[in-house]
């Protein structure tokens, strides 16, 4: 038997996978499209186009595992795709050494909330900010965050590493009381 | 491997998944337990990823997204699923005769089975356009260089802002067409970053045009506005929100 994902020969069938697909993966893939986009509506946008995506061309995707990594890299792609409509990043060099990190007072993450530490994600060169969400929001071996971010592993882990010295830098100076962003109305 | 290379290491190490599992993440953990200050620098840093991690998976996720988009999905597979037949060269010869005579029939006396060409429909496509992503043709915040980009796109290039509108940061716009009728995207975006979208046709491309009267209609994700003037439709769309879009008029 198939146990592929399949959406044209049991249309049932498709919409009931594609509503457990939804419930796994919205929130994780919302919190990723928020930590790139740091907006709610954007994230929404992006979440919703990706599903969409998936299903028309989800059926062609024949190992259901393969699922979540498949609408990680989706949502990312549309990201840059909708970056590079609207804006053009500068070409930054990633230089391969590591900065000295700083060190950050004990509990002062904890004073912070999600939104500020989006807020905070933000501040990080454009390039790392993806390698740096999906290190802290899912527990994907570097492997698969290369994969769903179509770099090199040295890549990845060379952005990781200065993504988060850039955020922990962040972190040690947003003070003893924390800086919380306020919440956009919605 | 020495205290600064196992430490660069270490920098990646995420509690409590496959990452010990490295043999490099390996050699750096036993070293950190051999060396009392790459420990404690160690620990330290761990706690940090250990209250990041939690922070970041603690990022708030609207229950209405989730809802909305299976909506979404189920009106979108009940409009647009794919119907899985034989192929063609498998019908038998009796069916692609009586399909022949159906075909000619709806054709010579069914003038009504057109595809949806009402105002509703439009406004919807417009919408999902909106919602779904385009492409934008033209990023700019020069409303005179998108209207000459947009005329020489052969789009409706001569239309009126709402004096709301006119206010708002230009972000730029694109060519659409609805079948096959060239339509104006022009792209704006508010203080507070949202985007708002204006579409702007001929009203003789559809049948039953929307009054000159601003008419407000939530439609999918984004409240609109829906309008004409002249020989030109309107429909503004933005965030579900209370004001918008009257604000704007």
């Amino acid at each position: 038997m198939d146990s592929g994902i399949s959406y044209e020969q049991d249309g049932r069938q498709g919409e009931s996978e594609l509503g457990k697909l939804v419930d796994l993966h919205y929130g994780p893939l919302y919190r990723f499209a928020m930590s790139l986009t740091r907006n709610e509506s954007d994230a929404g946008d992006l979440v919703q186009d990706t599903f969409f995506t998936f299903a028309t061309k989800g059926h062609q995707l024949r190992d259901p595992a393969k699922a979540k990594p498949w609408l990680f890299t989706t949502l990312h792609r549309r990201f840059l795709e909708r970056q590079r409509r609207t804006t053009r990043f500068p070409h930054l060099e990633i230089s391969e050494t590591i900065p000295d990190l700083p060190f950050v007072e004990p509990g002062l993450v904890d004073r912070l909330d999600g939104q500020a530490l989006v807020g905070m994600l933000a501040q990080v060169e454009p390039r790392l900010q993806a390698a740096v969400a999906l290190f802290y929001l899912e527990d994907y071996s570097y492997n698969e965050i290369a994969a769903i971010l179509d770099v090199p592993l040295g890549t990845v882990k060379s952005r990781i590493a200065r993504g988060l010295a850039q955020l922990k830098e962040l972190v040690a100076h947003s003070g003893p009381v924390g800086h919380t962003t306020p919440k956009e109305p919605s | 491997m020495n205290r600064q290379e196992a430490k660069e290491i270490l920098l990646l190490f995420r509690p409590g998944t496959a990452d010990a599992q490295d043999p490099e993440m390996a050699q750096a953990l036993t070293l950190a337990q051999q060396d009392p200050e790459l420990g404690q620098w160690f620990q330290e840093h761990q706690a940090f990823q250990t209250a990041m991690q939690t922070r970041f998976r603690q990022i708030e996720v609207p229950a209405t997204g989730k809802l909305a988009l299976l909506s979404a999905l189920q009106t979108e597979s009940h409009q647009e699923r794919k119907i899985v037949r034989p192929p063609f060269w498998r019908l038998p010869v009796w069916q692609w005769a009586a399909a022949a005579v159906v075909m000619l029939g709806l054709t010579l006396f069914w003038p009504g089975s057109r595809r949806p060409d009402h105002f509703a429909d439009y406004q919807q496509m417009m919408v999902s356009k909106a919602l779904r992503g385009y492409t934008m043709d033209w990023a700019t915040s020069d409303m005179t260089q998108l209207r000459r980009q947009l005329a020489e796109a052969k789009a409706p290039a001569d239309y009126r802002l709402p004096p709301g509108v006119a206010g708002l940061q230009l972000t730029g716009g694109t060519r659409l067409t609805w079948r096959t009728h060239p339509v104006a995207l022009v792209c704006f975006k508010r203080k507070d970053q949202r985007d708002v979208w204006l579409f702007v046709m001929k009203r003789s491309d559809v049948r039953d045009p929307p009054p000159v009267t601003p008419r407000l209609q939530r439609v999918d994700r984004l409240m609109t506005a829906s309008w004409s003037q002249g020989d030109v439709t309107y429909v503004l769309a933005g965030p579900p929100e209370p004001g918008f879009p009257k604000e704007y008029f």
